[in-house]
């Protein structure tokens, strides 16, 4: 038990629940790699909407996904096969896995 | 108003709950600041600010370099038991706040960015030596707290902890200051 008034204090007021943040922020960190890769598909989707002025409505219309399967693809967190990924680029013509965003 | 430990077993940094919130503030930012949904409609909305203060126009340029911020941020976090060096991570938040020796209000961003200057902030008020509650955190895209709703809230938010810090007795000092001009 700590000296410290301040973090005796804290001690006294703090959450019956453990924060969550270092669970999130230790997964995030293993799963870098991937994420990295799934988060270029993402921003790769965003250039394309910006230079062709799209909503996310539009967009998902475009790659014939539902608007949640299209949310869950911008999160950067999907975990995609490659067969999708190669759709979606044979669908908008860009290349998804861009060295500059991986 | 609820305290969390950020890391288990280390008294150092705490993050706080505000009553109507589901998660604590650390936790929040960082899953914000990772989702492309959320930094998309960020900055879809602040453009301008992005365009005029950074000279950013591309939006997918603009989420990436914070996924990568909020990375680098989210690993020093995760790293301070470690480096013990928890008063260099944090700044204080203006040449008002350098002055007081309790309770400042600080920002923390992730200095060595390069190309433009880090937007991310997380903000705290520092207990005492080596003691931090995260009270927020905010994309800022312009050169004042006050010039932006979301960072105005913060500065609320921050003041809101501190008052609430200081009338629980936690504090004997008196003298902080309102409003400050970062």
């Amino acid at each position: 038990m700590s000296d410290s008034k301040s973090i005796k204090f804290l001690e006294r007021h703090q959450s019956q629940t453990p924060s969550s943040f270092e669970n999130e922020a230790r997964w995030r960190q293993e799963n870098e790699i991937w994420l990295r890769m799934s988060r270029s598909v993402a921003l790769s989707l965003i250039d394309y909407m910006q230079e062709n002025n799209l909503s996310r409505a539009a967009l998902a219309k475009e790659l014939g996904i539902t608007a949640q399967y299209l949310s869950r693809i911008l999160s950067g967190t999907e975990n995609f096969s490659l067969k999708s990924v190669a759709k979606i680029e044979a669908r908008l013509g860009v290349s998804c896995l861009t060295p500059s965003y991986v | 108003m609820e305290f969390f430990r950020v890391i288990k077993g280390y008294d150092h940094l705490w993050s706080v709950k505000c009553p109507n919130e589901d998660i604590d503030e650390l936790t929040s930012l960082f899953r914000k600041w990772s989702d492309g949904n959320y930094l998309l409609d960020f900055f879809e909305n602040n453009i301008e600010d992005l365009e005029k203060y950074f000279n950013v126009n591309k939006i997918s340029q603009a989420i990436k370099d914070t996924l990568e911020d909020a990375s680098e941020l989210e690993r020093m976090i995760l790293h301070i038991p470690e480096s013990k060096q928890l008063d260099g991570f944090f700044r204080p938040l203006s040449q008002d706040d350098i002055r007081i020796t309790e309770m400042t209000r600080e920002k923390a961003r992730y200095w060595n960015r390069s190309r433009h200057a880090s937007w991310l902030r997380i903000y705290a008020i520092r207990l005492e030596e080596g003691v931090f509650v995260v009270t927020g955190g905010a994309i800022k895209l312009t050169p004042t707290m006050q010039a932006r709703p979301h960072t105005q809230e913060e500065l609320i938010k921050m003041n809101k902890c501190r008052d609430y810090l200081k009338g629980s007795g936690v504090f004997d000092q008196d003298s902080f200051i309102d409003y400050i001009n970062e």
